[in-house]
């Protein structure tokens, strides 16, 4: 324990004494406004924090984990995510419930679980990071317990969170009794000198670490959870789910396989490479035949985590940097689009289907054109973050040399614009006659502030994506 | 700096006109027509005759880890285009005045963007900037036949997007093949075209990008089999849109296929070049036939797109001065005369509220002016000597005449079905007796008559004096005929006639088809 | 084989056995009991492989605390409706093809690379030695274990909390 730990680990310890405050504020006097500005403050102070010691050389905290510029890099973008979908959730949990406080001291708790696995660099930390999040989420998803979908969801997430946690864990034991060690540098160097001569414990070991990660990634076939609890689950949790759940497992993508050769490691390439596959076809596929939005978005981003492994999979320089600017890309985009769903959903249930987006740009233009720019960066069409992304991996892809999946991603992509325009000539209809539309009032400035910024972000990576390339290539050195 | 002001100002015009609709109702459509009048003016500055290859050009670093550059440049080609660009645009303008009538400010913001985006089209010399502008290009047309559309509008925008963006994403992955290629090759990653011209590659790799392009081009043509979203399409549209599609929009695939396809990849091309003309006269004929059998009148005039758009198609594959120099006049020509079809069809529907040929007859006694004009555009149409489109038609004809003769006789039955096609319409329409009994129809009034003189003028001038165009784009063709033939050769085999009668045609200047 | 080798396959005989055995009851609280000899057995092998700490742990929280725990909710609720098994017979098939196939797998871990296999050395560790080791070398994961005891806490009181007001409990009760 010496002080440069603490230092390195200033946002985590933030992030604690955040935790700490907003219980010790609940317990003394309910306030909604009181505990937002505490998280807020708390999640500002540890984006700080981030700013502050994220250039330090990297240090090793504990075997557990490893603050380097890529752990702070996913840690600000989680934090930033996490701050997000607090404001959010300010006018979505004012009438949705009773009593709320809890919402943003459990999103707080979740948060730093998120950040333990983008730091994580031992399998401990994996576990004991992926254990805080799955828990904290569950009671996220089942927040609203008035409605039962929102119940359900968190029962739902519960057991199979449970089982894929047993898989990961039987997993990390196989790899424990073939390494001989929990670290991450360790079981790597293992599986990079192996070679195709993998033990059988080791593949074992690797294959049930892939269903750990790929169950949070939603990977086909470990996809069956996403849209029941996409859907039921209140709009706040979703986007939580969607961006934060999701950034920090492609932090721990990174960590456990970035470094293994792929060439010289078929197995593993040609698991990922099959997931990828699936989940760009079945992702996309799915979404075809859906009526609500959330599943919609739902049945996207498993194929988008299937475009995500297309970049990881080319295995060259640019694959890690094209993987961490689609994921970054991909939040920014995920949190718009619910961050619209949030702020038209009602007290008594979401904004899910068609009708309640039809005629949207007549009532609300701002907020049709915000939702648009989303759902065209989702499908990938220019000016905006999404295309950079897209671009970005299919280029690191073609350098690559994997011409097959490139063509999966460019023919489901295609398709999958045939569902965002769905969403898109809905809004542009004319509104449905003695439609309960929802209030304007509540459009709130929170979530009015949200929008503003991730269209503005996702405009600006858009057209000079430069200074975030720039960023990223120096984080993923 | 011109180039940016000629994109720039259809942009600002289009967001002015959209935040000034709430000011005034009438705002946005001066706005808009002011923008593209002062895009025209500051256009015909580019028209002065070429010194270096290129007339202006911008080249600053735009995301420098891809190496990719905000790269505009104009040569005498692409002047002609954004002439005709900004010309069509203010028609597409004048002629919405008053047929929308809901959301005006988000219309003409919707129609500037698009302009904005073809500008860009014919001018970025960047592959990247390229993709950039022809998706951008995309997704106000979506809306503008999406929300101002007629009555099947929504399937109609959907199927253009779907079709446009199929073919968009597999160029996009042709053209970041292609820099990876070239990157390989030589070590500097970049997506300029000058850079990426002449980029040596084994010949399969160089099928598969050419494909990649073509079909992106071929879906915006539209080439035969990937045609089907073009009458729906320009069917629903909004006269305006409509305008726009046929006029502008369907160019740039044109202009890719000639600035891009062959350049790029000169020795796939050859080796396409038979089943591209193959492909461009089953269009012809195909176009032709299904114009015949509508009763539609726009869905008429938007299959006759078809077959003209084969002529173009023809001419480039056939790749000799002379059908490259028809090819680029008929691109201008059918942009002004299907386009003034256009907008009388949309000046029937706003008098008849039906565009079903079964229902007119007899108009010409009401309209006699609009009359007149319908006949002259029918008649360039079918290509009459003293309008453009047979300048056109028939230096295409004479320069694949040599190249393949069974085809340009083919091609020539195009021709043939064009006549029958374009007099029916004014047969139809305006001829004969009147099928419904109909209240009093007002003939042209000032603003349609003066669009519409506008396009008489246009299309009369190149049909007897297209020295002009002539003189720009020449250089430009021989430029890109050199360097289509300073690859190596390979002998062609023109698989679909004995070769021994491509040969004695003998070869003519800048032949390229010619075994050498 | 050595006393050492028989005592493990007879702890593993009867974790097995008694597992089974609770899986496939009618009666929970029977179940449960099993249950609680499964764990014993666990922490006998725990203790067996040199680690008494973990051992008592086995003890003291999961068939002492938890399983007791249990107990006390069963009897609370009406057992006697409960005559139905606990799992449908149509679960059963997957279940028993997914233990086949782990067992299959197991098998092949086992017999399948003979070549490398070394037994571990039997490590024995004290619990002293076992405190200074974690609060040593991994006080960070100790610090971040006790938040996920935090936020199981918080979750499971925000949702087993009564009533927030009268419509949500009138929301929970519906089926």
């Amino acid at each position: 324990m010496q002080t440069a730990d603490f230092t390195a680990l200033t946002p985590l310890l933030l992030l604690a004494a955040a935790i700490a405050a907003v219980m010790l504020q609940i317990a003394l006097k309910r306030s909604h406004i009181l505990t937002i500005v505490l998280t807020l403050a708390g999640l500002i102070a540890a984006m700080l924090g981030v700013l502050a010691v994220g250039d330090m050389p990297a240090r090793q905290v504990t075997p557990l984990v490893t603050m380097d510029r890529l752990a702070f890099f996913f840690i600000g973008l989680i934090l930033t995510a996490t701050a997000a979908t607090a404001l959010l959730g300010c006018r979505y949990w004012e009438h949705a419930v009773g009593q709320c406080e809890e919402y943003y001291l459990l999103l707080l708790v979740a948060a730093l679980g998120a950040c333990v696995l983008a730091a994580a660099h031992h399998f401990a930390a994996f576990f004991i990071g992926l254990e805080i999040l799955s828990i904290s989420l569950f009671t996220l998803m089942a927040f609203a317990r008035r409605r039962m979908a929102s119940v359900e969801a968190g029962l739902k997430y519960l057991v199979l969170a449970g089982i894929s946690s047993a898989f990961l864990l039987f997993g990390i034991a196989l790899i424990y009794a073939d390494v001989g060690s929990l670290a991450f540098p360790i079981w790597t160097a293992r599986l990079q000198a192996a070679g195709e001569t993998v033990s059988p414990l080791l593949l074992i070991g690797m294959g049930m670490t892939v269903i750990g990660v790929g169950f949070k990634l939603a990977l086909v076939p470990f996809h069956m959870w996403t849209a029941d609890i996409y859907q039921g689950a209140p709009a706040p949790t979703t986007a939580f789910v969607a961006t934060v759940s999701k950034s920090a497992m492609v932090a721990l993508l990174l960590r456990l396989f970035a470094p293994v050769d792929f060439t010289a490691e078929p197995a593993l390439f040609w698991t990922l490479a099959i997931l990828a596959f699936a989940s760009m076809i079945v992702g996309n596929i799915l979404a075809l035949r859906q009526d609500s939005v959330k599943r919609i978005l739902a049945y996207s981003s498993i194929a988008h985590m299937g475009y995500l492994l297309v970049a990881f999979l080319s295995g060259g320089p640019a694959a890690i940097a094209a993987t961490v600017f689609y994921i970054t890309a991909y939040t920014i985009t995920v949190l718009g689009a619910f961050g619209v769903v949030t702020v038209l959903s009602r007290t008594d249930a979401d904004a899910d289907s068609m009708s309640d987006f039809q005629g949207l740009f007549f009532s609300h233009p701002w907020l049709a054109g915000v939702f648009m720019a989303m759902l065209l960066s989702l499908a990938g069409i220019p000016l905006t973050a999404g295309f950079i992304g897209k671009f970005y991996a299919i280029t690191a892809g073609a350098q690559g040399g994997i011409w097959w999946l490139i063509i999966t991603l460019v023919l489901t992509s295609a398709a999958s614009l045939f569902y965002y325009l769905r969403i898109v000539v809905a809004m542009f209809s004319p509104p449905l006659e003695n439609k309960t539309q929802p209030p304007a009032a509540g459009i709130s400035y929170s979530g009015g502030l949200v929008l503003t910024v991730m269209t503005v972000l996702l405009i600006w990576v858009g057209s000079a994506p430069g200074p975030l390339i720039d960023l990223i290539g120096r984080i993923t050195q | 700096m011109i180039l940016i002001w000629l994109i720039a100002i259809p942009v600002a015009g289009g967001l002015a006109a959209w935040l000034l609709d709430k000011w005034a109702p009438g705002a946005p459509r001066w706005t808009a027509l002011v923008a593209m009048l002062l895009n025209l003016l500051i256009g015909l500055r580019l028209l002065a005759p070429a010194e270096g290859p290129w007339l202006v050009a911008i080249d600053v670093p735009w995301i420098d880890a891809f190496g990719i550059r905000f790269h505009l440049a104009i040569d005498g080609l692409s002047a002609v285009l954004i002439t005709l660009t900004n010309g069509l645009g203010m028609i597409a303008v004048a002629c919405s005045w008053h047929e929308i009538d809901r959301r005006r400010g988000f219309f003409f913001f919707n129609l500037l963007w698009v302009l904005a985006g073809i500008i860009g089209v014919f001018s970025a010399l960047d592959l990247f900037l390229f993709y950039f502008f022809w998706e951008l290009m995309m997704v106000p047309m979506f809306f503008l036949i999406a929300i101002w559309g007629h009555e099947n509008r929504i399937y109609a925008a959907v199927k253009f997007f779907l079709f446009t963006q199929i073919g968009g994403l597999l160029m996009l992955a042709a053209i970041i093949g292609l820099y990876i290629v070239h990157g390989r090759a030589t070590g500097i990653y970049t997506f300029d075209y000058n850079a990426l011209l002449g980029t040596a590659m084994a010949p399969p790799t160089a099928m598969w990008l050419m494909l990649g392009f073509l079909i992106a081009f071929a879906v915006k043509l539209p080439a035969f089999p990937v045609h089907s979203w073009l009458p729906d399409a320009h069917t629903e549209a909004p006269t305006a849109g409509s305008v726009i599609l046929a006029g502008l929009l369907l160019k740039t695939g044109a202009y890719g296929l000639l600035r891009f396809v062959i350049p790029l990849f000169p020795e796939a091309a050859r080796t396409f070049a038979p089943f591209g003309m193959l492909l461009a006269v089953i269009a012809i004929l195909y176009g032709a036939l299904l114009a015949f059998s509508q009763t539609d009148l726009k869905r008429l005039v938007a299959y006759t797109s078809i077959s003209h758009m084969g002529f173009v198609m023809l001419a480039i594959f056939a790749w000799n001065e002379l059908a490259l120099q028809g090819a680029v006049i008929q691109i201008v020509c059918h942009g002004i005369s299907t386009g003034a079809l256009f907008i009388i069809v949309g000046m029937l529907q706003e008098r008849l509220h039906t565009r079903d040929l079964r229902r007119m007859g007899g108009l010409w006694d009401q309209m006699p002016r609009m009359g007149g004009m319908a006949l002259l555009f029918a008649l360039a149409s079918l290509g009459l000597p003293g309008l453009g489109n047979f300048v056109g038609e028939f230096l295409i004809l004479i320069g694949v005449y040599p190249v393949h003769r069974t085809l340009t006789i083919l091609a020539a039955l195009g021709l043939v079905a064009a006549s029958i096609y374009s007099l029916w319409i004014v047969q139809q329409a305006f001829h004969g007796r009147a099928r419904e009994t109909r209240h009093r129809l007002t003939d042209l009034t000032g603003r349609e008559g003066t669009i519409l003189g506008a396009l008489v003028l246009a299309i009369v001038w190149l049909g007897l004096y297209p020295q002009p165009v002539f003189t720009l784009t020449r250089p430009v063709l021989d430029r890109m005929l050199q360097t289509a033939r300073s690859a190596p050769a390979t002998p062609l085999k023109i698989t679909l006639a004995p070769a021994a009668t491509a040969r004695a045609a003998g070869p003519v200047e800048g032949d390229w088809h010619a075994d050498r | 084989m050595t006393l050492y080798s028989l005592l493990f396959y007879l702890l593993a005989i009867i974790i097995l056995a008694s597992t089974v055995m609770a899986v496939t009851r009618r009666n929970l609280v029977h179940a449960i009991i099993y249950l609680v000899v499964s764990f014993f057995g666990s922490a006998m092998l725990f203790y067996l492989l040199g680690a008494p700490f973990l051992a008592a742990i086995e003890v003291i929280i999961y068939a002492g605390a938890i399983m007791i725990l249990f107990l006390f909710i069963v009897m609370m609720i009406d057992v006697d409706r409960h005559k139905e098994r606990l799992f449908p017979i149509r679960q059963c098939l997957p279940a028993i093809i997914f233990g086949l196939v782990y067992a299959a797998v197991g098998l092949m871990v086992t017999f399948g690379h003979s070549g490398s296999k070394a037994s571990m050395p039997i490590a024995v560790a004290t619990p002293n030695a076992f405190g200074r080791f974690v609060f040593e070398h991994h006080w960070l994961a100790v610090e971040i274990v006790s938040l996920l005891l935090l936020v199981a806490l918080i979750g499971a009181l925000y949702l087993g909390r009564l009533k927030i007001e009268k419509s949500a409990a009138a929301g929970k009760e519906t089926p």
